[in-house]
């Protein structure tokens, strides 16, 4: 059922599972929580259909490192951010689960395997048409790619799009009729209570003051990549903190995929490494990255690469390269195209959201928001763009023309995505993480978080269907008789 | 074809060749003009150089960038080349062409890392010496860019509709929750390259599979929505060079414009009932079978030709005694926020105020 959280409303819940936010992850994890028989207790701080009379107020914060649209890459209300995300899917590489050299910090405890069934499931949650990434399906259209894979540095694998499913909308109708799930919404958690290492209640007030003590066997925190953490610091700082000393990643690894766009490329004419619709087919971006093999030796990060057509270059035009044996087969008609990168950044501590000295309606201290990137992120970004220069020439695709170094001002008006990662990362050792393989939040038995703050590396995948394909997991987990 | 005997052959008489035009262009008076230089051998790296297009901004740019113009023999570099070429044709390769050798070259170049850089292009050693070259014997002492070519008119796609198409001065049309007025247009495949220009101006474009949104933004919404006149809407394919007509914005004079009608007309002309009057952002409202959104009017008042008219747009209007219908396409495009929805009486120009419809988030 759905519901308001009023003055109307029991006092008092109980349920197996409780959980904090209805964004992607909190609906999936309720949903496939019933399919198992397990009851929920689904908490939205927000409305159905909007924030309601304080619930922007509670996403303002502090921005003191790089500039970051801390309100505006949030939505509070049933659906959560689903419901104005733009549809961009793509599972994790399974290098993206490993370490790469010289990295701070440990990447995921589990790996593409694991998570390989999960990511069939999430694919079907956010309604693609396959969850098909590499590139036998792109090559139906070998003429609308770079070949790169006739070489052995680059490769293409793909975006896939969802509709975009909104949440809230999609799966509202399943979770209203639903005889295991409690939806309530206008209930914003500011407070639980312990029991031993364990939590034994929350506390959801209504912007009118309702009250509302939800006890549960477990609790899930589903709150997105900065309010999970936010939550967690303020428990920790509360009197009678409910899992002892927190951990000191928690709220720190703040990540987010940044872009550059470095110049353009000169190649056949009719690529399509930008979203477009196969004959037939349901939207892809085939986007160039780098091979595994070849990415583990050059310690690269997870860099993908978009070119859309753009306008002729006058001092370095088509028919330049027409000529015999410039640029290998590309040469009979070329295009130029501008480039566009989407790129990983490293988890580090310095970069971070900690708790300011104002405090939102509801008492809850509001975000201070410190993102950082480090220079050898800046600086790897660069070395990837050499080798892809060098392997473009070398394989006679095409040339590659610089406009931007990444640095000076570039560096200082950095895009992100929009994707807030990090800040409770997983790890199977406490002293590198918030959570624990199975998503449990260390040293409280019976706390655990849900969406893209556990992710400890990030690719340059969108977080949503790999948080959704966790959130699965975390049923079946939930579901396991361990947890 | 050319095997690698020839080609050192051909190589030593192009030398020559070559080196009294270098002394033939820098004695010339003449910067750019092409210099009349003897037959070459078919097949020669003299004749490729020669042939060589495109190249009047970069070889110049290279041989400056080489430094060869300066302090460096011709035959040197002529020889360098040469060398190069020969390299890498390699044993296995006895029977390429110099276009073969000239992509070897080039790729094993770019493989050793060998790469000059010219106006931020990652070019081989070999590609900015043979260009230098070829712009030295086609006589460009300083660097011009090839005309650029022209942009023509044509089709690039068909367009399903488009709108907003008016406004009354110092209205915002179809206003974005960012405060910017919204223009979309419906047509599949618009290529990735094409870009909305409204009154010559290149404005900021989305493009997706089956639509495209664009808008006027900042000081230049507030100069076009604060001056009445036509505004010529383009779309424009940047990497085809290609235009096309849209169609004409208006912006109609406030005095243009009424927007009350007398009283004695008003009460003969009541609105009974009409609807949807809410919507949500993205979606459409009271939708059809066809995807778009649709209006119901309830009036007596109604004539022939009357027209529903959204945020001052058209919509296309059906009569069928005292019920007006008209669909909005865009109506899932519509931004958060208010949108006026008016009845023009018959074909006069007197409006009457239906109500609004507001988009939700």
């Amino acid at each position: 059922m759905l519901r308001k959280l009023d003055n109307t409303l029991p006092k008092t819940l109980k349920t197996d599972v409780c959980i904090v936010g209805a964004g992607p992850a909190g609906i999936v994890l309720a949903l496939t929580l019933e399919k198992h028989g397990i009851s929920s207790v689904l908490l939205e701080g927000g409305l159905l259909d909007s924030s309601g009379k304080t619930g922007r107020d509670a996403y303002k914060g502090e921005v003191v490192g790089l500039h970051y649209p801390l309100s505006a890459s949030r939505l509070r209300w049933f659906g959560g951010t689903s419901n104005h995300w733009g549809g961009w899917c793509k599972a994790l590489d399974p290098i993206d689960y490993t370490r790469r050299p010289n990295a701070p910090l440990p990447s995921w405890p589990i790996n593409a395997e694991d998570l390989a069934p999960y990511q069939e499931k999430a694919a079907e949650w956010v309604e693609l048409a396959s969850n098909n990434f590499e590139n036998d399906f792109i090559m139906r259209d070998p003429a609308s790619q770079l070949l790169f894979d006739t070489g052995p540095q680059f490769k293409t694998r793909m975006f896939r799009f969802s509709p975009p499913t909104m949440f809230g909308k999609v799966y509202r109708s399943e979770v209203q009729e639903s005889e295991l799930i409690d939806g309530i919404y206008n209930a914003n958690v500011v407070s639980m209570t312990s029991a031993g290492d364990a939590v034994g209640t929350v506390l959801a007030v209504s912007p009118e003051g309702d009250q509302l003590n939800v006890s549960a066997d477990r609790f899930v925190l589903s709150m997105g990549g900065i309010e999970n953490a936010r939550l967690l610091m303020h428990l920790a700082d509360s009197e009678g903190g409910v899992f002892g000393s927190p951990s000191e990643y928690l709220g720190a690894c703040f990540m987010d995929h940044f872009g550059f766009s470095p110049g353009y490329l000169a190649a056949s004419e009719g690529l399509k490494h930008f979203r477009h619709q196969q004959q037939e087919g349901a939207p892809i971006l085939p986007a160039i990255t780098a091979r595994e093999d070849f990415q583990m030796e050059k310690n690269l990060p997870s860099i993908c690469l978009m070119a859309t057509p753009d306008s002729p270059m006058a001092e370095l035009p088509p028919a330049y390269f027409t000529n015999p044996g410039i640029m290998g087969e590309a040469s009979a008609s070329n295009s130029r195209y501008r480039l566009q990168l989407m790129i990983e950044p490293t988890a580090h501590t310095a970069s971070r959201i900690t708790l300011g000295a104002n405090k939102d309606a509801f008492g809850v201290p509001r975000v201070v928001l410190d993102w950082r990137v480090l220079e050898q992120d800046y600086l790897d970004t660069e070395r990837f763009l050499h080798e892809l220069a060098v392997s473009v020439g070398a394989t006679g695709l095409g040339r590659m023309q610089r406009t931007r170094r990444f640095e000076g001002q570039y560096r200082q008006r950095l895009t992100g995505g929009m994707h807030h990662m990090g800040t409770t990362r997983m790890s199977d050792s406490p002293n590198f993480g918030v959570v624990d393989p199975d998503c449990r939040v260390n040293g409280c038995r019976n706390l655990y978080v849900a969406g893209s703050s556990i992710f400890p590396r990030v690719g340059y995948s969108n977080p949503t269907q790999t948080l959704v394909a966790l959130s699965e997991r975390l049923a079946d987990h939930l579901n396991s008789g361990t947890a | 074809m050319l095997n690698r005997r020839q080609l050192i052959i051909a190589a030593a008489r192009s030398s020559v060749l070559l080196s009294s035009a270098f002394v033939l262009t820098a004695c010339s008076d003449s910067d750019s003009t092409a210099v009349s230089l003897p037959p070459t051998e078919p097949g020669s790296l003299d004749e490729y150089t020669r042939q060589m297009q495109a190249i009047s901004y970069i070889g110049v740019a290279c041989r400056e960038n080489i430094g060869f113009h300066e302090d460096q023999p011709i035959e040197a570099i002529k020889a360098d080349l040469e060398q190069r070429l020969l390299a890498d044709l390699g044993e296995s390769t006895a029977n390429d062409s110099i276009s073969d050798a000239v992509d070897q070259a080039i790729r094993n170049d770019f493989s050793a890392g060998r790469l000059i850089e010219i106006d931020g292009w990652q070019l081989s050693e070999t590609e900015c010496r043979l260009a230098a070259l070829a712009a030295v014997q086609q006589g460009f002492e300083t660097a011009q860019a090839p005309a650029p070519p022209k942009d023509r008119y044509g089709k690039i796609v068909e367009i399903n509709a488009w709108g907003p198409q008016s406004t009354i001065q110092g209205q915002i049309f179809n206003e974005q929750p960012d405060g910017h007025g919204g223009i979309w247009l419906q047509a599949t495949g618009i290529p990735a390259s094409v870009v909305l220009q409204f009154g010559g101006k290149t404005q900021g474009t989305q493009v997706y599979a089956d639509h495209l949104t664009s808008g006027l933004r900042d000081e230049y919404m507030h100069e076009v929505i604060d001056t009445p006149g036509v505004y010529q809407v383009e779309l424009y394919d940047k990497a085809s060079l290609m235009r096309q007509v849209v169609g004409e914005f208006t912006v109609k004079a406030s005095g243009d414009q009424p927007r009350k009608i007398p009283d004695e007309q008003l009460a003969s002309c009541k609105i009974d009932t009409w609807g949807p009057d809410k919507g949500r952002v993205g979606e459409a409202f009271n939708r059809q079978p066809s995807g778009a959104s649709a209006f119901w009017v309830r009036t007596k008042c109604a004539a022939e030709g009357s027209q529903l008219l959204l945020d001052g747009e058209a919509l296309k209007t059906t009569l069928r005694k005292d019920l007006l219908t008209a669909t909005a396409p865009n109506g899932h495009q519509l931004g958060v926020g208010p949108h006026e929805l008016e009845l023009r009486i018959g074909s006069g120009p007197q409006l009457v105020k239906v109500g609004t419809l507001f988009i939700e988030p």
